[in-house]
């Protein structure tokens, strides 16, 4: 314990910035609902996700569907921010696309966001496109909180909801932030999270940006997966 | 002798530079020791400890012989506030049956005040509370298998010590699970 403590009181002066800021996201101001009724989740008891020592079955289930080396789920007509429609298909052009699935209402997918905007940003005159997808249904993630959103940090990408979760169910997506890399021939080639941490100045891994490097440099990224992180997609 | 003096007072010295950093990083932990201080008095009912895998693996073999729920949580995790209530009502309903009740914070360990005061809001001093040494990050989620990295994440263990349920939101079911679901596997580990 002491030598926890020890260790924890060296870096309290490194992270104190971060941990002051990450205290204003904590949701204290979102009082705790019905215990028994977690708002975003079925009712019937029938369940598939109860799966006797579950963990080691999932990794297998979804690599079936969703896998380095397969073709990215093409999305067709979801509605962005702008209003308009938009596919997989319209970015033929692009060398690499971005998939990132995010919402408004999950802290951890806000501490993202000026880095998502920085990274479209960076890679905008390389070819690369990031595509922002809300799945959650929940009033503070629909269209209209989207907008408002991406107007307010100034998102210079494309940021579409999908209310039938089926894009999120289709990639396996199960939390915000998820990412998934598709290189020039639309195959997932990098999958998991933006970076090692969502507190900017601990990140020590910037595994998007590194996969994005390697696609561009026509390699394979080194790191292929890595551990996604954040809040649950709320599948309805 | 003047050199064994000198060592004497360099250990006293490296001792209150150990305690200045203890209570830099841990007065709002309630980390155990921190439970007999007069500023922490008000708080003495709860704990609440850091922990990396090796930590958590004796925890759970310590309770051979009872069930044991493991709730992974977080405060910037909204299901997990709300269905924070659930876990320590569990733990007082089939507590005497023999159920154990253990909470894992992904909240960084830097910062354990808005961990300790949501704690204390749900009276959760009945449970055994800790909070990951990995804080908020993938690592965190790769320490305990919890492979969709999505909170909140439920583990329960039969009296053997074996993992036997998994709950936490699966990306291809129809439903996901509810709380009914959990209880339900509580009763039957408890009747085994």
């Amino acid at each position: 314990m002491t030598r926890i403590c020890t260790f924890v009181g060296l870096i309290v002066p490194l992270l104190l910035v971060a941990g002051c800021a990450k205290s204003d996201t904590s949701p204290q101001a979102s009082p705790p609902g019905n215990a028994n009724a977690p708002a975003s989740q079925a009712s019937e008891p029938e369940n598939s996700s109860i799966q006797p020592d579950a963990s080691q079955e999932e990794v297998s289930e979804l690599a079936q569907d969703i896998a380095i080396g397969l073709p990215g789920p093409a999305w067709e007509n979801l509605t962005g921010i702008d209003d308009q429609q938009h596919s997989l298909k319209d970015l033929s052009a692009a060398n690499a696309v971005a998939v990132v699935f995010t919402c408004n209402h999950c802290p951890v997918a806000e501490a993202y966001e000026d880095r998502l905007v920085q990274l479209a940003k960076d890679y905008k005159d390389k070819g690369v496109e990031l595509v922002a997808i809300n799945v959650n249904n929940l009033e503070a993630d629909k269209l209209p909180a989207m907008k408002e959103r991406a107007a307010a940090k100034g998102f210079d990408f494309q940021y579409l909801y999908d209310p039938s979760q089926e894009i999120g169910r289709a990639y396996s997506a199960t939390v915000t932030p998820h990412v998934f890399l598709l290189d020039k021939d639309r195959k997932v080639v990098y999958m998991g999270a933006i970076d090692d941490n969502q507190d900017t100045a601990a990140v020590t891994k910037h595994h998007l940006r590194d996969a994005i490097d390697a696609v561009l440099a026509g390699q394979t990224p080194a790191t292929a997966t890595t551990q996604q992180f954040g809040c649950s997609i709320q599948y309805d | 002798m003047i050199d064994r003096w000198r060592q004497i007072a360099r250990w006293l010295l490296l001792g209150a530079a150990a305690v200045s950093w203890l209570c830099a990083g841990c007065t709002h932990g309630g980390a155990e020791e921190d439970a007999g201080s007069p500023a922490a008095s008000h708080r003495a009912d709860l704990k609440l400890a850091v922990v990396d895998r090796d930590k958590y693996d004796a925890v759970i073999e310590s309770h051979r012989g009872q069930v044991v729920l493991v709730d992974f949580w977080a405060t910037w995790c909204m299901p997990c506030v709300q269905q924070f209530s659930h876990t320590v009502e569990v733990a007082m309903r089939f507590g005497s049956q023999g159920l154990v009740v253990v909470s894992v914070s992904c909240d960084e360990p830097t910062n354990p005040l808005p961990v300790v005061e949501f704690l204390r809001k749900k009276q959760a001093a009945g449970i055994t509370n800790f909070i990951s040494q990995f804080g908020g990050s993938p690592r965190s989620m790769e320490e305990f298998d919890i492979s969709s990295g999505a909170l909140p994440h439920y583990k329960l263990y039969d009296r053997a010590g074996r993992q036997r349920y998994t709950f936490e939101l699966d990306s291809k079911a129809k439903d996901q699970f509810t709380l009914q679901d959990v209880d339900a596997a509580i009763e039957r580990l408890l009747a085994e």
